[in-house]
């Protein structure tokens, strides 16, 4: 029987909801629960699913819903109180508004901001008013409302990192989806956020660390935004004691944006790194700027600048290219196509330019819109050479996105594994204090019972994660993955697997 | 950016990154954020007639 809860005027955010209805779901006698705002859009799924939700019910009131015996009903919705409850009495200060905190008696820095994004840019104004720098991880505000905020920031010489920022380091604390990277000397300035997390890990991975991590949003590069965050955040780390090299991370943006930036990077005093991932190959051409072309190169480079030794992550080119052989020889022939499943869109557009470098003749498919590959029909269903970006709107529209729930990636690798033409699948991992508490180790098992497909994968992450990547690497390992040392890596080695695979057709 | 200062955070949405931040022994603030009281349609309605 289907029973519909509502509870008024109560909002609760998108990851709690799904960790309540996930709850409810194991409890034994329950057949589904739903656990949602009731906005108009889930009021009609829930009414498709066959709950009768009251007439009346909005967007602010909160929805339980439960299919289950009338005896078990009570019992599994007070277990989604109970969550909620705890939830909501943690420790720490708890506030009912940003400006209801005396901020001379209890000093604060920053606002981390992840509501809805409708509701972003008022929360944005309030900490800019109050002298507060802001992180914003909210997707979905608008270009105006962005623009109208950074423009505010600028006057108040506050920072706004987003929206859309997915990762931040700021005083040794980890932002939103970020890692705990070693404190050192590089300050990373990021359009693109899993672009920068990698860049830092590969750094602490080279024996150094990073001063910051300051996410710009990946908007922010537009000819209407025309880069103010990144450009604040220049002049910030220009000025930074504790960092001797700015490394800028992005995808190809605007060209006379692009052009700006790097023309006030050419004028400081302390070295400048950069990579803009599928930027035209002049782009640094008479500059100071040190132009780098992947997200390895970058963070090469930037250790480079700091003196001392190099020692480059992972395997060399030579080891890779006899590594890709040995595995794509072994490979029944049927088995012929790649299935990329990332959940790191920089990882899945720095993937598709080196495929699209290294074999230009194979043709590509993908969820996303871009020049690398052509477009599926359906992104739900592969065919050929796949390369998906699991975290797209698309996918997360249905399910918690792949770096907080790891639930929607393993249905689709099983979907991809019972294709009897998956050959090889690249897989990213990103871990760090605000991801799932076990992304990695659930994949293990599901690895280990395909010995007919070909793994790789790679973890983005530091070593002070509470993820434990080093032990998570070594089950990956031990269940016939293998692990390289970058995204660029792993895209490296698929890339040599495919031209193998493909040349002997 | 503060030498050897930790980053006090205030944070406005997802209880999991509040949670996180604790983790790391950040000092950090939760603002229980509710959304702005909705202005019933009808009476907006009726509003925009008279005023």
């Amino acid at each position: 029987m289907k029973k519909v809860y509502v509870l008024k005027n109560r909002y609760v955010d998108s990851v709690t909801l799904m960790n309540v209805a996930e709850k409810i779901n194991q409890v034994e006698g329950i057949f589904g629960a739903e656990s949602d705002m009731g906005t108009p859009a889930n009021v009609a799924l829930l009414s498709d699913l066959g709950y009768d939700v009251p007439q009346g019910t909005g967007k602010n009131d909160l929805i339980i819903a439960i299919d289950a015996d009338p005896g078990d009903q009570e019992r599994a919705y007070q277990i989604g109180l109970d969550i909620l409850d705890h939830r909501s009495t943690l420790g720490g200060n708890v506030y009912s508004d940003v400006n209801a905190i005396d901020l001379t008696a209890d000093p604060y820095d920053l606002v981390q901001i992840s509501l809805p994004g409708e509701y972003a840019a008022a929360e944005i104004r309030k900490a800019l008013d109050r002298g507060l720098d802001c992180f914003v991880f909210s997707d979905n505000v608008s270009l105006e409302d962005e623009l109208a905020c950074k423009q505010l920031g600028r006057e108040k010489g506050r920072l706004v990192m987003g929206p859309d920022a997915g990762v931040g380091l700021l005083g040794g604390v980890a932002l939103a989806a970020g890692s705990i990277v070693r404190k050192g000397a590089v300050g990373i300035i990021g359009a693109s956020g899993s672009g920068a997390q990698e860049v830092a890990c590969l750094v602490e991975h080279m024996g150094q660390g990073v001063s910051c991590i300051i996410g710009t949003g990946g908007r922010d590069l537009s000819p209407q935004i025309g880069g103010i965050t990144m450009l604040m955040a220049l002049e910030r780390l220009a000025n930074d004691p504790q960092t001797q090299v700015i490394c800028l991370v992005s995808k190809v943006a605007d060209p006379a944006v692009m052009g700006r930036v790097l023309d006030e990077a050419d004028k400081l005093d302390k070295p400048v790194t950069a990579v803009f991932l599928g930027a035209p190959k002049r782009l640094f051409d008479g500059r100071r700027v040190h132009g780098a072309w992947s997200l390895e190169e970058a963070a090469v480079l930037s250790v480079a600048m700091l003196g001392g030794e190099v020692h480059a992550p992972g395997r060399t080119r030579g080891q890779l290219e006899a590594l890709a052989a040995a595995l794509a020889d072994g490979l029944p022939r049927e088995r012929r196509y790649l299935r990329g499943l990332y959940c790191g869109g920089t990882f899945t557009e720095e993937a598709m330019i080196l495929f699209h470098e290294r074999c230009p003749q194979i043709p590509l498919y993908s969820n996303l819109d871009t020049v690398y590959a052509s477009r599926l029909d359906d992104p739900h269903r592969s065919k050929g050479h796949a390369i998906l970006d699991l975290g797209a709107e698309e996918f997360t529209a249905e399910a918690p996105h792949p770096i907080f729930d790891p639930a929607l990636r393993l249905r689709r690798l099983e979907q991809e594994l019972a294709d009897g033409e998956t050959g090889v699948v690249v897989l990213d991992f990103i871990t760090g204090p605000g991801v799932h508490a076990d992304p990695i180790m659930p994949f293990v098992p599901v690895i280990q019972a395909h010995p007919e497909v070909r793994f790789i994968a790679a973890i983005c992450g530091a070593e002070a994660d509470p993820q434990d990547i080093s032990g998570a690497r070594r089950a990956l390992e031990a269940a016939g993955c293998v692990v390289t040392d970058s995204n660029y890596q792993s895209a490296w080695l698929a890339a040599a697997m495919l031209a193998r695979m493909e040349g002997r057709r | 950016m503060q030498e050897n200062a930790e980053l006090r955070v205030i944070n406005v949405g997802l209880q999991d990154f509040y949670e996180a931040l604790l983790a790391q022994g950040a000092k950090a603030a939760q603002i229980q954020w509710q959304p702005p009281v909705q202005q019933d349609e009808d009476i907006e309605e009726l509003l925009d007639k008279f005023l």
